[in-house]
This record gives structure tokens, sequence and C-alpha cells, in this order.
């Protein structure tokens, strides 16, 4: 087995800024939930944590980046693509596989990855890899399971999360959703790094939870229809229930797996899909909340981007380090629940996110 | 704990903190409450807790769906099911949840 890991990485974050008051005038009917949840957190863990922010009609969130008009899933991951090329001194040809996690697409029916290469001129093979939320983690366990095998040299995993236009603005989940892209190099490593254990369990029991559809579109990139996403009434009860569960019989199978301790780790990158996932999930190990990064205030809930953008930022922080094992984490719902033990090593980093050209649809 | 006290327990708790004003005949046993409106994901969950809170039953990772979350009618059929089978547990007529819960 040839010893493989993330060798670069880089996130793009796009030009658009939204804040709570884009939604100023709709406030007064928001819904909230004040005085709701068990106090007794022996039922549900995460509920301790969760408690403070549900009287917030915004659940915590403070801002989001989002797509402007002229950016699309196929730009975005594009601009995140270029980026890590360029950290990684790499040229399109040095790559022989491109993995493209879309969440979602520029069109109906048909991810991303053709398009990228396209564009990008590369020439090698390009598949897309759909495990919603959990996409980037997945992708990251393909990849190194290709260089591991020896099947490919050096893979380019691209990642775009476009939520903001699969979600109705009007909707709950809206508010807490943004959008952004990564995209990362795997390849060969030292011996000792990469990745080390891995551990992974279906979701089953949230099918139902994300309805999608096909509805008429505006946006010009989208051949007249777009992915439409809402939610069950059943969702939060649901992902409330599940994410305990989750992270715990993924993580520790993880560790368990690298031959390494919980208390080895030195910084776990969690599924912080909301105001409280960081500090609900380093509650639930059992570990130290100083040893993660909740982007949650700076960019919301970027689904799959979530892993590769928090742990970028928090290589480029100083906060996870080249020697530092890592626990990556994700979590999909209808998809699967994902925990990659990994030796972080050299990881070339890409350029700090670009700041915003819009406010809330207003240019600065 | 008999159907109508279940039922009236819910239909209460429905009317005092989801539909206040609303008068209790326009609440239909077999009204819709998620295409209504009337639940969505953060009643749900409200809901989920007063269920658990009243009944002393666990609503179950994936029962709170259109299944069992319906109507008021459905509900209480759901709860009455839940307590019947904790009473079966608890003579030992059924293993204990947690020896056959599903993981994930």
């Amino acid at each position: 087995m040839i010893p493989a890991g993330i060798q670069a990485i880089a996130s793009y974050l796009p030009r658009g800024l939204r804040t709570n008051a884009f939604w100023q005038a709709d406030t007064a009917t928001m819904t909230s939930a004040c005085g709701l949840v068990h106090q007794d957190r022996s039922r549900r863990p995460f509920d301790g944590e969760m408690r403070p922010y549900l009287s917030d009609p915004f659940f915590g969130a403070v801002q989001r980046r989002v797509a402007t008009a002229e950016e699309s899933s196929v730009s975005m991951g594009l601009a995140a693509a270029r980026l890590v090329l360029q950290t990684a001194g790499l040229e399109p040809a040095d790559v022989d596989c491109l993995i493209a996690v879309s969440m979602f697409p520029d069109r109906v029916g048909c991810g991303d990855a053709a398009f990228l290469a396209r564009q990008l001129g590369h020439w090698g093979g390009a598949f897309n890899l759909e495990a919603t939320c959990a996409g980037s983690v997945s992708a990251l366990l393909v990849a190194c399971g290709l260089v591991s095998a020896g099947l490919r040299s050096r893979v380019l995993v691209v990642i775009t999360a476009l939520l903001s236009r699969a979600l109705e603005a009007t909707a709950i989940d809206s508010r807490v959703c943004g959008d952004a892209a990564a995209a990362f190099l795997v390849g060969s490593t030292q011996p000792g790094s990469g990745i080390l254990g891995a551990h992974t369990l279906h979701t089953g029991n949230t099918c139902g939870t994300w309805l999608l559809d096909a509805v008429p579109s505006s946006s010009g990139a989208d051949d007249g229809q777009k992915i439409r996403l809402r939610a069950d009434p059943s969702i939060a009860h649901v992902l409330r229930s599940s994410a305990e569960p989750a992270l715990r019989g993924t993580a520790l199978a993880a560790v368990e797996a690298a031959r390494v301790s919980l208390e080895d780790i030195a910084f776990f990158v969690f599924n912080s899909a909301t105001a409280w996932h960081t500090a609900s999930s380093a509650h639930a190990l059992g570990v130290d909340p100083a040893k993660t990064l909740d982007t949650f205030p700076r960019y919301g809930n970027i689904g799959p981007a979530l892993m590769p953008v928090i742990a970028h930022t928090a290589a480029m922080e100083g906060r996870l380090r080249s020697d530092d094992l890592v626990l990556l984490y994700g979590f999909g719902g209808q998809a699967e629940a994902v925990a990659v033990v990994l030796r972080w090593g050299d990881v070339a980093l890409g350029p700090p996110p670009d700041s915003p050209t819009q406010i809330d649809g207003c240019p600065i | 704990m008999n159907p109508s006290d279940i039922r009236e327990t819910i239909r209460s708790w429905l009317l005092s903190e989801l539909l206040p004003g609303e008068e209790p005949e326009n609440l239909s046993d077999d009204l819709n409450l998620r295409e209504a409106g009337i639940l969505d994901s953060l009643s749900t969950m409200r809901l989920v807790d007063m269920l658990e809170d009243n009944f002393d039953i666990e609503v179950g990772v994936d029962e709170a769906g259109a299944g069992n979350f319906a109507t008021i009618n459905r509900l209480v059929e759901y709860v009455r099911g839940k307590i019947s089978r904790r009473r079966l547990i608890i003579a030992g007529c059924f293993p204990h949840p947690s020896n056959d819960k599903e993981s994930g």
C-alpha cells in the first residue's frame, strides 16, 4: 500500500456576503422556538448546546457568503481548483483524476466533473461523487484509496456548496446556509503520514428528511431548471437524534482503525452545520473544544465544503500543524457519516479567501 | 392512560402552544398538521419533547415523519402503541430498544 494523504488545499469563498439584515423585513414573523427541548441532556446530548440558539430567528447564524449572479457551481469550483494547483506549483496535466462533489451543480441530473475538467484543461478521468454533506470526506477516502492502490498518482478533489440557489430564501434553512468551494490534491505521502484509519456508517435513518425536486430557474447557468431543496418537518428531530450516535460510531472506530486514541488527536474538524455542532461534537467525544475550529459564525453551514474550508482555515491560522494527528468528520443526511484519522503532513496551503464585493446584493 | 386522555393532552398542547387564540372546534382530529403548516421542523421537535415528557416514551429517530405525525388521530395511535410496547418491554415480552437500536 502506498501511503496517501492531502498534498495541498485551498478554499474559494464567493463574492457575496449575506448578513441577517437581508431578512430584516421578515424578522417579526420569523419562527423561533424558545422554551423547548429537554433539560435532561442524557436523552439527546446535542440538545444542551442547541437550546440557547432556539430563541434566535437565525439560530446563531451571523453571516454567510453567497454566490453573486455572475458565479456558478462550476465557476466557484474552477476557482478553487486553480488555486490549489497554483499553490502546489502543478499544472492540470500533473493530475490524473478529478473527483467533483457538487451540492448542487448548475444543472439537473449531472454533476460538475466533466465541466470542470474541460474548462481546467485536464485530460485525465473525471467523475462525480455524491454523498450529500459528507461528500468531501467520502471523496478524500476514495481518492486515497485510488492512490494507495497505485491506480492513480494524483487526484484533484473539487467541492462546491451552492445552497443559496437550491433553498428558497424564505425557508428557515436558508438563514443558516451559505455557499463555498474548496479543492485539495491527494497523492502519495511519507510513510506514517496521510490516512491512518477511517470508518463510515450509512445514515439511512435520515432518509426522507431532505426533499429534492426540479423547478424552473432564471439564473442563466442552469438550462432553465434547477434543483430545489426543502426540509421535511421531521428534520430537526432526526438530525438531533442521529448526530451523536453517528459521530461516536464513526470517530471511535476510525481512531481504533488508526491504532491511536482520542487523546492522541491534536485537532478535530467537525461537521459545523449549526452554531452548536462544534461544541456538541467536542462534548459528545469528551475532547477539548480548544482542539476545534468553528467556522459557522463566518460562513454558516456550507455543506460538503465544511471539512476542507475548516481544515484549510485551521492550518492557515496555525491551529493545525504538519505533525498533527487530525480527525476529519463529515455527516451526510441520506448518505453516510465518515470519520478519517490522518497525520496532516506538509500540506501546501492556498491563500486566504478574497473579501466580498457585495453585501446583501449591493456592491461594496 | 386511555386514548381520550392522550387525545386531550395533544389537542390542548397544539392549541395552547402552536395555535393560540384558535377555537378548539376548528382543529379537526383528521386535519393534516404538516400540510396545514402547523408542524414545521421546530414545532415538530417541540411536539416530540412534549410527547416524551408527558407519556414517558422515546420518539425514535425515524418516527416523527408523515406516518405518525400527520394528524391528531395518527398521533394518538402512535402514542398508544409506544405505551403498549413499553409495557411489554417491562414485562419482558420484547427486547429493550437499546438492544436492537439501529446505529448512525
